[in-house]
């Protein structure tokens, strides 16, 4: 079981979304991580082969990703979906069921239990216009798994879930990858800090690092930073340096601080996390993304 | 000239066996519907709007016939029935398209049986289930004029197809749910100009006439025919949904 892309790149005009890049995956859960903008969901488009490449190729087990029997093993969840008007919760799933080749019982069959895992059982025969962006998320992340797919791949699969709902997302993610590709995009970094086997992060459509947890923490070391300082000094480093975390504490205040030097004189050195990692790379291009972690 | 050299390679060469292709199939799931099951399945996804509507358009003329009095004959079924063929060819249109406005067509083209084999089926039955009303249409309008089947039906396709032409054209330019009105607002004026045909009757219905009624469904067809193809090229080149929201 071999996901494999090779010197994807994909242009528009003259602009490159995705920049030669190329990975082999095999089963377990991949997470990428990157800005909004950064090409991840242009690649999850080009891996769930519904968008071509401009150059390179996708296979899985050496088929192409355009073919029938991949989307026979493919589940996907793209970054925003529609739905016909007139359709209830359970009409969704059996139409993409048929869609998926599901024969009508079985149809039935795996729509009951997929809707009772998303916790929609109750709700299976009202409209999906009636529902909160997090009933659908979880009806979108249903039918993805309609045909038990051996490739699962998930664009901001957790937007618009509520902290409950992430946590069981989480686990059924985490169980889901035992036996399968899952790969998920998302800029929440809490999300697949606690479920990928590996993580992917992504800017300007490329890759710029990739590993498990631990070793891209790892690359952190000797530049995450905590200092305590009053208000006047704190505010100095602020203004100067990328901040993850500050907080008040009596007089004097706690930062936390992303830096390749020393911040302030009495910072002392600590261990970094994904959160870090992401700022160090994102917050000088792009203020705003520190607001999603 | 690309197909000739497609089918040429193609003869010249044997392609080389898919290495471990029967194992890779044995592993993974295989569908348990097949392609006729798939497309019976589509049948019960056509909005019911559609069937009603044309049942009625049915039953409008089949009441327009009735109340027609011998000798009264002249052309108002024609242009009163063709005047509202065009919304017929609206909810066509909007039935078989309905994927891009309604934001499925990423879903659908995931899937096994894919948008363009959704689209395929919606044809096949939208376009049955019309043919069969226009039939219907034609066979008892005909019976208050006697201008034949032929120029008969050339009246009353032209409305039909010309809509259909428009919608379609319209659909490569706007895209998703704004195309609505501008496809209302085709159908309308075709319908609008159509309906001021009765104050031409005695010279547009006349057998001089005929070659404009041929070139206009003529038209129709062959616009109809090369938006489907742009379509579904479209479709295979997977970048029809680019205007997404990156």
């Amino acid at each position: 079981m071999e996901l494999v892309f090779s010197g994807v790149t994909k242009k528009y005009g003259d602009k490159t979304v995705c920049d030669n890049l190329s990975m082999k995956m095999t089963k377990g859960v991949y997470g990428l991580l990157g800005a909004n903008g950064a090409g991840k969901t242009t690649l999850m488009r080009m891996l769930a082969g519904v968008l071509d490449t401009t150059e390179g190729t996708i296979a899985y087990d050496s088929f192409d990703v355009k073919s029938e029997d991949y989307r026979n093993i493919l589940g996907y969840l793209p970054q925003s979906f529609g739905y016909y008007p007139e359709f209830k919760a359970r009409d969704f799933m059996l139409y993409l069921a048929a869609l998926k080749g599901l024969e009508k019982k079985e149809a039935r069959e795996r729509t009951k239990e997929l809707l009772a895992l998303v916790s929609l059982e109750k709700e299976a025969r009202q409209k999906i216009r009636t529902f909160s962006g997090g009933m659908k998320q979880r009806l979108g992340i249903a039918q993805a798994m309609l045909n038990d797919p051996k490739v699962l791949i998930l664009d901001e699969p957790t937007a618009g879930l509520d902290p409950k709902e992430r946590i069981r997302f989480r686990n059924l993610i985490s169980r889901l990858g035992n036996d399968r590709i899952v790969l998920l995009s998302t800029h929440i970094v809490s999300d697949v800090e606690q479920i990928a086997d590996t993580i992917l992060v992504m800017k300007d459509g490329r890759f710029i690092c990739k590993g498990n947890r631990e070793e891209l923490a790892g690359e952190m070391t000797g530049k995450v930073w905590e200092c305590q300082t009053d208000e006047t000094e704190a505010e100095k480093i602020c203004a100067s340096h990328s901040v993850t975390n500050i907080r008040k504490e009596e007089e004097k205040v706690l930062l936390r601080v992303v830096s390749d030097r020393k911040p302030h004189l009495e910072a002392v050195c600590v261990k970094g996390t994904l959160e870090d990692l992401y700022l160090y790379y994102f917050s000088s291009a792009n203020p705003m993304d520190t607001d999603m972690l | 000239m690309k197909r000739k050299l497609r089918n040429g390679i193609r003869e010249a060469f044997e392609p080389p066996k898919s290495p471990g292709k029967e194992a890779f199939l044995r592993n993974i799931w295989q569908p348990t519907l097949d392609y006729r099951g798939f497309l019976l399945s589509q049948l019960h996804y056509i909005r019911k709007r559609v069937w009603i509507l044309s049942f009625l358009f049915v039953m409008y003329s089949l009441l327009f016939l009735l109340k027609q009095t011998e000798g009264s004959c002249s052309y108002e079924s024609v242009w009163i029935i063709g005047a509202m063929l065009p919304f017929l060819a609206l909810t066509a249109v909007s039935e078989t398209i309905k994927s891009g406005w309604w934001g499925m067509q990423e879903l659908e083209l995931s899937c096994r049986y894919s948008l363009n084999q959704v689209i395929f089926a919606r044809l096949l039955f939208i376009g049955s289930g019309n043919l069969i009303t226009l039939t219907v249409i034609l066979v008892l309008t005909e019976k208050t004029l006697s201008a034949g089947f032929f120029r008969t039906g050339l009246y009353l396709l032209t409305p039909y197809l010309l809509t259909c032409a428009l919608c379609l054209i319209l659909s490569g330019r706007v895209r998703g749910r704004e195309g609505r009105y501008g496809y209302a607002v085709t159908a309308a004026g075709v319908s609008a100009a159509n309906s001021l045909l009765r104050y031409l009757e005695h010279s547009v219905y006349q057998p001089d006439y005929l070659i404009f009624w041929l070139f206009s469904v003529g038209i129709s067809a062959g616009i109809i025919v090369y938006r489907l193809h742009c379509m579904k090229k479209e479709m295979e080149a997977r970048s029809w949904n680019l205007y997404l929201a990156e």
